[in-house]
């Protein structure tokens, strides 16, 4: 079973919210947007055990806080409504009575049909389902429930409930790690090692036996005779003030309480007992995370499937134990709903399914990557993943040409950072969410832009100068600004730019190089000009050489950088924090 | 212990759907319940499987229900569902109504409703208007008894997905009393049972319905054509009944052939000179069953209508000082729900009445007083006619100050709950000659359950009593605590008692009713005898059916 639609009302930083989600879909998007409000929000419709440790929801939960009726007006309501497809025989009979007929082209539920037309002629099986919250004034309490809903119109009480048992059938799982991680794992209700035991219809058939030792457990201290003696005139004791009610003989004894079975529950608590036993959050964060994301698997796997929200799994991990929790996820769940900050886990997703969270005043929306850009997905997913990545997490991107611009740009903005430069401070880009990714020809330059922007990035383009007039063409009409460098490449503006000393070391002791050096004397013999001149065709030698241009970047002082490099991460930064418009332009050098 | 004879346990055992004509008594009943016992070991709970019991009556669904309730463990009875073919189609509707037209909220409206809807348009209905009503009403979303099954064929044949989904999860379908069903019910269960397997379990002899809703013989034949079997005999042997004469007077009954009970005979006939011997010869006799006829005999009193089975019922609560018997009876009919429906809005009706003098709530105070009327009385039918004149008349008493229900009209003016005002108005209707008969019985129940009623509000009558009742004649099958039940010749059908007494009265025996099937009425009262059938009659007019069979003279009391 798969959620198709996820309809949100007055849910913390949601007013209102529509998504269609895919099969795996991961949730991008800056702190605070309502990721997170979105898998909380699943959570509250779809979770059999939601409200079973703590109260369901409560005044932060609404919209703006607002929980009491305007004037005259009606209280608001949380509200999450779920459309859950892709249901197999059993499913369908499981949910019998509560069936809605869903068109997967037009993303809609069917609500009515004539007499004697099929509604399920081209739309397949699925329910709808809605959680309902609200404050009761009267007896001054946060309500809520889960409910069926067949039709579009119908109220609250006249939709059957959505019990525990059929959420259950659904199989819906959460991964939150702060909440999960700080907690022992326990045989309470609400626990998901409980979780585990009823989705696989297990339960501890000797829990009795059990109890009944814990109660005689006090026995052999009851029978100390210092204690007992003690016990019995303090009996006395008491007898001298008031007679103890009962049968003729009354006695005082220790006994367990009546809450016995829940605290034997709660403190059975799972130890590794190699060692000297430890209990499982007693372990390093990094354990514990991947004891309960075991859990999680554990259940899909022997479930075969699930709906599973995974929230930042990344936390506490190493890269290769976030690749390895996300492919097992995808292959074991029959849908994922991932909010991650971690390239590592953005990688391993399908493409199809990644999309940034929007938030504009409450109205927040959800998209996946366009996917009808075939080529610029090709690019994505086979040469530049990683990068790409890290770009998606961030907030703005600049798209170059080539490595070596790459490298020039991230070392102008490091050696900048906190520096000024015509009177203004700069910081690295890395540090503002902006990434640099290279497109490695001039043609995919503008592809690749056009793909961050559709996925909601602050979108730049640098390009060498040029003549194309398609290219012109294109960065003008596109959506996003372009910036020309007034140079014929990357060789030119260093050449000319750099100091003349700089240039004299590198041409005579640059280490890797792939064009011959010269001696030290015949470099700082050479004239200005040709000193120029021939860092320019050394540079051009030495294209993509790594080590070399790192080796220059080092030795470049603070002011020593060219000033359109400078200008470039200056209106990157800019442009991404909203500061100021940027359009497209030619930046002399 | 139930052990199967051979032919049973071919039936039982058989994994193909399968057709018994049998005889009263041969074990139909045990063997459909035995066959379900077995199946339900291999029903998929995941997939929420169930045997479905479907059968065209209350009562019949009621005594399945009875039979599982002992022979079940309360585990394995959730693997079981009885419903009628109504049921059935309400609750379909119910979750997908709005694949045929119908809004996604729907009601329905039992027959006292559908009739006093109808009353409420002043729609005094031919058959074929009446249709028409009925499905426009149905599509405002309340539905009448009669469009239940009409509608739920059309949703199954619309919409294939659902009926695959809808019939699945009843691999095994067990068909009671199948001689009687309808045109309608027959369509339906084609296509509930299309790909499960089928059990159907009739008697030919036992059709009672043919003139009510046109069951027939000719079922049989289609359902063999159907599913493509031969069907199964039970052989003639009556498990039920040991008593050779009592099978005997059933089968001259049948044929109309003259019968002779022998001596000392499990079977009596008592000839009453005139009516009111009725009272004390029910009465003693009950009581000489009661004396010898050992530990706890179930006894079943079996007259023509509800009517007299409810006259009786007051007759026996209330006997004459002579015959120094008190009775515990247990009469469905007494507990039926819609009565007091009728009452509780007449009293509503009147008090609105009382607040505002307004012409609508006068008729709705007749059209409530006729409902009474039709649930306690031998009235049949409503019409706009009959409401009128009752409604004429009631304008005349309570206009003149001295009756006693305009007094109380003023009385009501002054108390606020209805609870309270039901017993007085219960007492003072019984002067409005209509009425008389009908609150008397109320009267002698004694126990009327009522809606709370918020007083406050003014009265919107129909719709708050559409709110707080309960629909009736869905379901609603409860086990019967009593060992004394009166019933009526139809609703007796499929039961079983240790005594029966059967009531024959020339009078109820409608001329409209084909004599065939009046024999076969008679028949299936006869054989629901265990041990003993006392036959009641008047010696001056013993009617139609039992003209032929008995001679005049024969064992007089």
């Amino acid at each position: 079973m798969q959620i198709v639609k996820i309809e949100i009302r007055n849910f913390r930083c949601i007013q209102h919210a529509v998504i269609h989600p895919v099969k795996n879909s991961v949730l991008l998007g800056p702190n605070n947007i309502g990721k997170t409000a979105i898998l909380e929000a699943i959570n509250l419709a779809l979770n059999p055990e939601a409200g079973a440790r703590w109260k369901t929801i409560d005044e932060n939960d609404f919209y703006e806080r607002k929980y009491l009726p305007d004037d005259g007006g009606e209280a608001p309501h949380i509200r999450v409504e779920l459309v859950i497809a892709g249901m197999n025989a059993t499913d369908e009979d499981v949910f019998r009575e509560n069936l809605v007929p869903w068109k997967p082209e037009q993303q809609e539920v069917i609500e009515t049909t004539e007499e004697g037309v099929d509604p399920f002629a081209d739309a397949v099986s699925a329910i709808r389902v809605f959680f309902d919250g609200w404050y009761d004034a009267e007896e001054d309490e946060f309500k809520s429930g889960t409910f069926f809903l067949r039709a579009k119109d119908l109220k609250r009480e006249e939709c059957p409930a959505f019990t525990k048992q059929q959420k259950r059938h659904i199989g819906f799982l959460i991964y939150r790690d702060f909440r999960a991680l700080t907690r022992p794992i326990t045989l309470e209700a609400g626990n998901l090692f409980s979780t585990l035991l009823l989705s696989q219809e297990v339960r501890p058939k000797h829990f009795e036996e059990a109890l009944e030792g814990v109660r005689n457990a006090l026995d052999p201290m009851v029978q100390e005779s210092d204690f007992s003696a003690l016990l019995a005139s303090y009996k006395a004791e008491v007898e001298r003030f008031l007679p103890l009610a009962g049968d003729e003989h009354p006695s005082l004894r220790f006994e367990l309480t009546d809450s016995t079975r829940d605290q034997v529950k709660s403190a059975s608590q799972l130890y590794v007992s190699s060692g000297c036993g430890k209990p499982i959050q007693k372990m390093g964060a990094g354990s514990r995370s991947l004891s309960v994301l075991a859990i999680l698997t554990l259940i899909m796997r022997r479930r075969q499937g699930g709906i599973l929200a995974l929230e930042e799994p990344e936390t506490f991990l190493y890269p290769h134990a976030q690749r390895r929790v996300i492919d097992e996820c995808l292959s074991l769940a029959s849908q994922t709903l991932i909010t991650t900050h971690s390239p590592f886990v953005l990688e391993r997703t399908p493409v199809e399914g990644v999309g940034r969270v929007e938030n504009q005043a409450g109205q927040v929306k959800w998209r996946p990557l366009t996917t009808s850009k075939v080529k610029q997905i090709n690019l994505y997913s086979k040469r530049l993943r990683q990068v790409h990545c890290e770009a998606l997490m961030g907030r703005g991107v600049i798209v170059v040409e080539g490595d070596s611009d790459r490298w020039w740009l991230m070392g102008v903005s490091n050696a900048m950072n906190s520096q000024a430069w015509k009177g203004r401070k700069l910081e690295a880009l890395e540090l503002q969410g902006i990434s640099i990714v290279s497109a490695d020809t001039n043609g995919d330059i503008h592809k690749l832009c056009q793909f961050f922007y559709d996925s909601g990035l602050r979108t730049i383009a640098l390009f060498d100068n040029t003549s194309d007039p398609a290219f012109l063409d294109e960065a003008n009409t596109a959506p996003y600004p372009s910036i020309f460098l007034q140079a014929s490449g990357l060789e030119e503006v260093l050449s000319e730019r750099l100091h003349v000393d700089l240039l004299r070391q590198m041409l005579s002791k640059a280490p890797h190089s792939r064009a011959a050096l010269l001696d030290e004397a015949a470099a700082s013999g050479l004239p200005e000009a040709e000193v120029r001149n021939q860092s320019k065709e050394f540079l051009k030698t030495n294209k993509g050489s790594g080590p070399l241009h790192f080796w220059l970047i080092e030795q470049v002082e603070a002011t020593g950088f060219p000033d359109a490099l400078c200008a470039v991460c200056d209106l990157a930064a800019a442009y991404a924090a909203r500061h100021e418009d940027v359009y497209t332009c030619t930046l002399l050098c | 212990m139930f052990t199967p004879t051979p032919e049973q346990r071919t039936v039982i055992d058989t994994a193909n759907s399968a057709m018994v004509i049998a005889g009263p008594g041969t074990g139909k009943t045990r063997t459909a319940i035995e066959k379900a016992k077995l199946y339900c070991s291999r029903l998929d709970a995941q997939k929420r499987q169930k045997v479905l019991f479907l059968s065209f009556s209350n009562s019949a669904v009621r005594r399945l229900s009875e039979a599982a309730a002992v022979n079940f463990s309360a585990r394995d009875r959730r693997h079981l569902r009885f419903a009628t073919y109504h049921s059935y189609a309400a609750e379909l509707l119910r979750h997908y109504g709005r694949f045929v037209g119908l809004p996604p909220k729907i009601q329905i409206m039992d027959t006292i409703e559908q009739a006093l809807t109808l009353l409420e348009m002043s729609i005094d209905f031919t058959a074929d208007t009446r249709d028409e009503v009925l499905r426009s009403l149905a599509r405002q979303g309340r539905l009448g008894f009669d469009v239940l099954i009409p509608l739920t064929i059309r949703l199954l044949e619309s919409a294939p997905t659902l009926r695959r989904i809808a019939t699945r999860c009843y691999p095994l379908v067990i068909v009671d009393e199948f001689q009687d069903t309808s045109e309608h019910q027959w369509r339906l269960l084609q296509l509930i049972g299309a790909d499960t397997q089928v059990l159907a379990f009739g008697d030919p002899n036992q059709i009672i319905y043919s003139s009510l809703h046109g069951a027939t013989v000719k079922r049989f034949e289609q359902f063999q054509s159907w599913k493509m079997i031969e069907p199964h005999g039970f052989s003639r042997h009556n498990y039920r009944c040991e008593q050779t004469d009592i099978l005997g007077f059933a089968e001259a009954l049948l044929s109309a052939s003259p019968f002779t009970p022998p001596e000392k005979s499990s079977m009596q006939i008592f000839r009453l000179q005139y009516r009111p011997q009725l009272r004390s010869a029910l009465a003693l006799i009950w009581k000489a069953i009661q004396e010898q006829g050992g530990t706890a005999p179930t006894v079943g009193i079996i007259v023509p209508s509800n009517a007299i089975a409810d006259e009786i019922a007051v007759a026996l609560r209330n006997p004459p000082a002579e015959a120094q018997v008190k009775i515990k009876v247990f009469a469905k009919q007494i507990a039926d729900g819609a009565a007091y429906d009728a009452v509780i809005l007449a009293v509503l009706a009147l008090r609105d009445y009382s607040h505002t003098r307004s012409q609508a709530s006068l008729r709705k105070f007749a059209m409530a007083l006729h409902a009474m009327d039709i649930h306690w009385n031998r009235r049949k039918k409503m019409t706009l006619k009959s409401v009128n004149q009752l409604e004429k008349s009631l304008a005349k008493i309570l206009s003149d100050g001295s009756s006693s229900l305009s007094a109380l009209a003023a009385r009501l003016l002054s108390i606020a709950d209805v609870r309270e005002i039901v017993p007085a108005f219960v007492a003072a209707i019984g002067g409005v000659q209509e009425c008389e008969v009908a609150c008397r019985r109320i009267a002698s129940h004694g126990k009327l359950p009522l809606p709370h009623v918020d007083t406050g509000q003014q009265l919107e009558l129909f719709d708050l009593m559409r709110q707080s009742r309960t629909v009736r004649g869905l379901e609603g099958y409860e086990i019967g605590a009593a060992k004394t039940e009166i019933i009526t010749y139809h609703r007796a059908k499929g039961r079983e008692f240790d005594f029966v007494l059967m009531l024959v009265d020339p009078r109820s025996e409608s001329s409209k009713t084909p004599i065939d099937e009046l024999r076969r009425l008679y028949y299936v009262c006869a054989t629901r005898a265990r041990r003993w059938l006392g036959l009641i009659c008047y010696q001056n007019d013993i009617g139609r059916v039992l003209g032929p069979v008995l001679s005049p003279a024969t064992n007089q009391r």
